[in-house]
Order: structure tokens, then C-alpha cells, then sequence
């Protein structure tokens, strides 16, 4: 006869075994998803690449025309397109873990799929997404002349990379959600923040020069630190790799722990 | 009878919701908590059939829940063997994708393959006599005919432990009666069953014990007509003879 087990608080063991044995559905899920966003639209499936495009080319016009040459990243437009393409999993992320505890309750119900594998299906979801990014960046990287290298193979790591530090912010907009319902009409606002601070547009180190403790600050900003990475693997800006790398890992890190606690937390709190 | 020898046993389960509370008027909502469950202990034994009853809102499908591991009690502990299943309507819908795109995906989060889930996917939607939606968008079926379907993706496995929560109240009669036998089966496959229902005469046909929630508390545990007859006391409108509670129509399962 089969013991009984405590059902009511599952051990992160068989958090992580029952997230691998569900990975086939959570990536379909996510595909899924992205699938259905895109339904409704005409040449559904063309608006996966034409939307990003579009973004990228509202971006560059806008900055390439205002934003004063000194201030720039070295080769400006394909920086920027590749500072827009690395910020964008974090906003959708963010975004999208604001809706987890709501959109995952059906799904748990029939099939106790925990709310932590439905953030893995965020990520996923995020990161199919995101290859419409990709490959315009490519594109737009061979039409603007940048010479290709070896290390350009490496640049959908950066995506692969980030995948803890998405999982991490999708657990803590989560968490957030769950006991502040107003935080998804601060995110917006949060999430400009971050975007005009991580260097897409202009080059951090040039704009805070005389303002060491800042810049210092500045470069804290995990989305930063990853458009750094991808800025190095594809256009040759330099990079003090280990150190960059380092503080990208602890960064992620850190807010996984945090992730983690806070979303424990707020899934034992229950849902209405 | 021991511990040991139980299907699903529930131990001080408390559940507390957050929520606010929202007055005309004002521009601020002020936190308050809203006590689902409290102190509840039930034992279903192998082979058992219990049944829950309860008015709206006395905690039923909140309990049902935290037996499924869809919600986490505040407290207390929830004890099986394997981890019960909760068949229900709702579940995964992506509205915009086909009929046959979302039931694949529920097949695949059931555990199926591609090649499997595709193949059963025809055969679910054909049973539930939906083949002319199949390649149409999930919102273009009526209430009833996701009741269809999602009855028969409900109860593709068959789980170790049944979890009950009224399952058809909104589908036709001519399906309530050909669903009435795939649950009988179910029933009867399971090592033990909690039921959830309005009909005072699905619990007294379907089970061999019942309890009685009261505003998040179980009042009663034992025999299904000594249940059903507390009940009827607590709510006078219920028609026992018949198994209705005013307003609700039969349910024929």
C-alpha cells in the first residue's frame, strides 16, 4: 500500500523534477501562447517578425535624429536595435508574471501543474518571442556593414543566458501582484525606467563620466550588463568579459533568491 | 481503520483569503480577510465515495481545491497517496486557437505525446459531437459544448483519487445521461471519490458517506441521509423527495 505524502507543501526537489517531466508541454505552452497572441491578426504569422521591426525602426529614427553624436554607443544603430532586442524579454516577462497566479488556476486544477512550471512556460513563451528579435538583429547587422565573426554564433546565448534572470523577474512581478493588485500600473512606469537606463539608446559610461558612484549603480542593472554581453558578441565593443559575466551571474542570483522566497510566499497566501 | 489505509486525508486544513473590501464612494479599498476554510478533518477511505454539501459560498469548491493542489491551505495538512485529481471545467483556453489546438494542448498537459495527443484529439472532439468546430476558433463554442468537451478531457485519465465539483450543471440532458455513465465508471475505477453537488440526489445515489460544510466549517460526517437530512434543516427550501434545492433543475447523473 502506497504512504501517504504531505501534499500541502511540495520541496523544491520535486518542484525542479516535476518542471523537467512537463518540459515538452511547457514549451508547447509557451509556443502556444505566442501562437494565440498573434491569431487574430491578419498574416498572423508575418506579425512576429513585423512588430519587433517596427519597434526598431520608431527607435532608431527618433534617437538616431535627437540623441547628440558624443552620447552614443560606438556603431549606434545596430547597439540600439540590439539593446531593444535584449530589453524585451525582460518587459515581457515582467509583464506577463503580473498575470501568472490568474492565467495558471485553470490549468492547476485540472492538472496540478504548479504555478512555478507555468513561469517556466513564461520564459519560453518570452524567449519564442524573442527569436523574431534575433533575427532582424542579424539582418540588420549584415546590412549595416558589421563584419561578421565567429562570435556572432554566441549571441543567442546571451538570450539562453538570461533565462534565470527572466525566471526571477516573472516570480517577483508575481509575488508583487499578489499582494499589491496596483503594481502591473507601476511596472509601465518601472519598466521606462529601466529601459532608458540600461544603455540602449545612449552609452552609459559616456553620459555618467563625471559621476563615478552612479555609473558605478548603473551598471548593477542586470538588463545592462546583458546588452553589454550581446553588444561584445556582435559588434566587437569591449568588454571586461569575467567581470561582466560575475556580476550578471550574482545579479541573477540574487534576485532568484529573492524570487523564490517572495513567491513561496504568495502562492501559500492562496488566491481569491 | 487507520491513517495508513486512507485515500486522502485532511488534517486542521484552514484556508484564508486575502481581500479588499470596496465601499461606494470611497477612493481607497481597505484589506480585510475572508475565511474560506477552517479546521476541516476528513478522512476518505479506499473505496469510499463521499460526498460534499454545502450552500454557495460554504467552501466547497475551496475545499476541493486544496485537495487537488490548486490552492495551498494556510494551514494544516493535506495527506494521499497520490495526488488527487480535480475534474472540472475549467482549465487551459487559448480562444483564439482552434478546437483541436487547445484540446492537444490539454492532452499534452495530461501527459500525452504528440503523435497520441493529436490522434485522441480527434476522437475526444468527436465524441463530445463537436466535429464541425474542429478546425474552428475555441470561442465559437457555446457554454454547452465546452461543457462537452472539457467533461471528456476531465476524465481522459483516471486518477488514483476523484475530485468532484459540479460537473454538469450546464449541459443539455441528452449528454448529462451518455456523461452519467462514463463518471459511473470512473467512479467505480477510483480508489476513492469526493463529490461536490446541489443535487441531494447525485449524493444519495452516489455515495456512501457524506459531510456538511456551514460557512467553512465542517458540521457533519457520517451517513449520507443523516447528512442530507441536517442540510435540509439548515436550508428549508430544500426538496429532499426529489432531490432539488429550489431553483436548481435535476440533475440526472
Amino acid at each position: 500500500m502506497a504512504r501517504l505524502k504531505n501534499l500541502s507543501r511540495n520541496s523544491p526537489g520535486e518542484i525542479i523534477r516535476d518542471i523537467w517531466s512537463r518540459r515538452a508541454f511547457l514549451s508547447l505552452l509557451g509556443y502556444s501562447r505566442v501562437k494565440a497572441s498573434l491569431a487574430d491578426t491578419n498574416a498572423a504569422g508575418l506579425w512576429w517578425l513585423l512588430e519587433p521591426a517596427l519597434q526598431v525602426a520608431v527607435y532608431g529614427t527618433i534617437f538616431g535624429l535627437i540623441l547628440p553624436a558624443t552620447l552614443r554607443p560606438d556603431n549606434f544603430v545596430i547597439s540600439l536595435i540590439i539593446g531593444i532586442a535584449i530589453f524585451q524579454p525582460y518587459a515581457s516577462a515582467s509583464t506577463r508574471g503580473t498575470n501568472l497566479f490568474r492565467e495558471s488556476r485553470g490549468l492547476e486544477e485540472n492538472t496540478s501543474i504548479s504555478p512555478w512550471a507555468f513561469v517556466v512556460s513564461t520564459v519560453i513563451e518570452t524567449h519564442v518571442k524573442t527569436l523574431a528579435f534575433i533575427v532582424i538583429v542579424y539582418i540588420a547587422a549584415i546590412v549595416l556593414g558589421v563584419t561578421p565573426t565567429w562570435w556572432w554564433l554566441a549571441f543567442p546565448l546571451v538570450f539562453l543566458w538570461s533565462s534565470f534572470f527572466l525566471y526571477a523577474v516573472s516570480l517577483i512581478t508575481a509575488s508583487i501582484t499578489r499582494y499589491f493588485p496596483s503594481f502591473p500600473k507601476l511596472l509601465g512606469a518601472f519598466n521606462r525606467l529601466v529601459f532608458y537606463s540600461s544603455g540602449i539608446f545612449w552609452s552609459i559610461e559616456k553620459v555618467l563620466a563625471d559621476a563615478p558612484t552612479l555609473l558605478a549603480i548603473a551598471q548593477l542593472n542586470p538588463v545592462y550588463q546583458l546588452i553589454v554581453m550581446g553588444r561584445g558578441l556582435l559588434v566587437g565593443h569591449d568588454v571586461e568579459w569575467p567581470w561582466v559575466v560575475s556580476l550578471n551571474a550574482l545579479s541573477t542570483i540574487a534576485l532568484l533568491m529573492i524570487g523564490m522566497f517572495v513567491f513561496s510566499r504568495a502562492n501559500r497566501g492562496g488566491r481569491d | 481503520m487507520t491513517d495508513a489505509s486512507a485515500a486522502l486525508l485532511l488534517k486542521d486544513v484552514s484556508k484564508v483569503f486575502k481581500a479588499r473590501k470596496r465601499y461606494a464612494g470611497k477612493l481607497f479599498s481597505t484589506p480585510t480577510e475572508v475565511v474560506g476554510l477552517k479546521n476541516v478533518n476528513l478522512r476518505v477511505g479506499r473505496g469510499e465515495v463521499v460526498g460534499l454539501i454545502g450552500e454557495n459560498g460554504s467552501g466547497k469548491t475551496t475545499l476541493l481545491k486544496i485537495m487537488s493542489g490548486a490552492l495551498t491551505p494556510s494551514s494544516g495538512k493535506v495527506m494521499a497517496p497520490f495526488r488527487p485529481r480535480l475534474i472540472s471545467l475549467s482549465g487551459l483556453q487559448l480562444p483564439n486557437l482552434s478546437v483541436l489546438e487547445n484540446t492537444v494542448l490539454m492532452l499534452r498537459a495530461h501527459g500525452r505525446d504528440a503523435r497520441e495527443a493529436n490522434q485522441e484529439a480527434l476522437e475526444l472532439i468527436e465524441l463530445a459531437e463537436l466535429e464541425e468546430k474542429t478546425y474552428l476558433p475555441y470561442n465559437t463554442l457555446s457554454t454547452g459544448m465546452r461543457a462537452r468537451l472539457g467533461f471528456y478531457l476531465a476524465t481522459i485519465n483516471e486518477p488514483e483519487v476523484l475530485l468532484m465539483d459540479e460537473m454538469l450543471s450546464v449541459a443539455d440532458e441528452r449528454f448529462t445521461a451518455a456523461a452519467g455513465k462514463t463518471l459511473q465508471v470512473k467512479l467505480q475505477r477510483a480508489h476513492g471519490v469526493v463529490i461536490a453537488s446541489h443535487s441531494m440526489e447525485t449524493i444519495a445515489r452516489n455515495c456512501t458517506r457524506a459531510v456538511v460544510l456551514n460557512k467553512g466549517e465542517l458540521i457533519f460526517d457520517g451517513p449520507t441521509k443523516e447528512a442530507i437530512d441536517l442540510y435540509s434543516k439548515l436550508r428549508p427550501g430544500v426538496d429532499r423527495s426529489e432531490g432539488r434545492i429550489d431553483g436548481t433543475p435535476p440533475d440526472t447523473v
